[in-house]
């Protein structure tokens, strides 16, 4: 079957601005978005961009802006996405070139809620330190997160405000806060406290509806917000 | 917001905030409405002729369903911050919000024009 693509594609040496452009592509109902970006990239304009690794959903590399909302172009299905498939890229950054957009701001924010285990006392049996099945449990939905941005950049909040601190740097400090090895939560929830921190958050749930895996990520959010409140004596 | 595709809790959202402003203008426009009582009687009763009709009613209608859908969708982010566990159902809590609102305005709207409607009277 024919698809019509249009893809978004912007130049900073040749264009002012981004223009929509359409490239008709051979495709199998089972194919990918990746692949028909694939497809314009090797054989009908090189000059296409776009950022990819794994091609498997796992990297978290090729969140565009598919059919106007944030998917993953590897897990987005042609039977799934129609015959008309538009393709921009996320939203709330520095596009760099078509649909590369620069997401330095975007890690930033991730290394600031310090994203790794701290704990510097000896484990009590000098190797290992143990955690029950339920303490897992507590933080295993936002342990799935592969940083892809597509929660970050489908937020409102952020579109109106680049200063949030976003959904996916909060889920990551999920991660954290709630992983009863760790011991810098009281760091991690003072920067959550601040004022572009969960506070940005408005329940509007394009978080959730865009991430590719499945993370209740205004959950993790609205936990962060309690916990942040508990440390505060509200 | 444009160009990204609205879901109906975007939508839940959008309606919060303008339902907010609408009700927020309105209680600008009712204080200086009864502010009218400080310049004597006869001026109050001028100011009250000028919203006894039906474009205003609507207006009212209209007030009356903001306040409804504010303070229905207000109690779902409530429960929600408090019980972030209920997220889980935000679809279903949404629909329930938009579909209460509207069974509440149809008794309410009919109660409401019935003043101004032919079969007003035998209300």
């Amino acid at each position: 079957m024919d698809v019509l693509l249009r893809l978004k594609r912007f130049d900073p040496e040749r264009d002012a601005d981004p223009h929509w452009e359409e490239y008709t592509v051979q495709a199998d109902p089972s194919d990918r978005v990746l692949d028909l970006l694939h497809q314009v990239k090797w054989y009908q304009d090189g000059t296409l961009t776009f950022r990819r690794s794994c091609a498997h959903g796992v990297c978290g590399s090729d969140a565009m802006l598919i059919n106007g909302r944030n998917r993953l172009a590897c897990e987005y299905l042609v039977k799934d996405a129609g015959t008309e498939i538009s393709v921009e890229p996320i939203r709330g950054s520095q596009v760099i070139k078509d649909l590369l957009v620069d997401l330095d701001g975007f890690w930033e924010k991730y290394r600031s809620v310090m994203p790794y285990l701290v704990n510097d006392e000896v484990p009590a049996d000098g190797k290992e330190r143990r955690q029950s099945p339920e303490e897992r449990e507590r933080f295993d939905d936002t342990s799935k997160c592969i940083l892809c941005g597509a929660c970050t950049t489908a937020c409102p909040s952020f579109w109106s405000n680049p200063d949030f601190v976003g959904p996916a740097a909060i889920v990551n400090a999920h991660r954290f806060i709630f992983d009863s090895r760790d011991q810098a939560g009281e760091e991690r929830l003072q920067i959550m406290a601040d004022a572009d921190g969960v506070w940005r958050c408005r329940t509007i749930f394009n978080c959730v509806e865009a991430c590719p895996r499945g993370i209740n990520i205004t959950r993790a959010i609205l936990e962060v917000t309690a916990e942040v409140e508990k440390a505060q004596g509200a | 917001m444009f160009g990204y595709r609205i879901s109906w809790a975007q939508l839940a959202w959008f309606g919060h905030r303008l339902s907010g402003i609408g009700v927020l203008v309105y209680l600008f426009m009712h204080i200086v409405e009864n502010a009218t009582l400080a310049f004597g009687p006869d001026v109050y009763d001028f100011t009250q002729t000028l919203f006894r009709n039906l474009p205003i009613r609507l207006g009212e209608i209209l007030l009356m369903a903001a306040l409804v859908y504010h303070s229905l969708n207000g109690l779902r982010v409530i429960v929600m911050d408090f019980w972030p566990a209920t997220t889980a159902w935000y679809r279903p809590l949404t629909y329930g919000v938009i579909i209460a609102t509207i069974a509440a305005m149809i008794p309410l709207g009919l109660i409401m024009i019935a003043p101004y409607a032919p079969w007003g009277r035998i209300l």
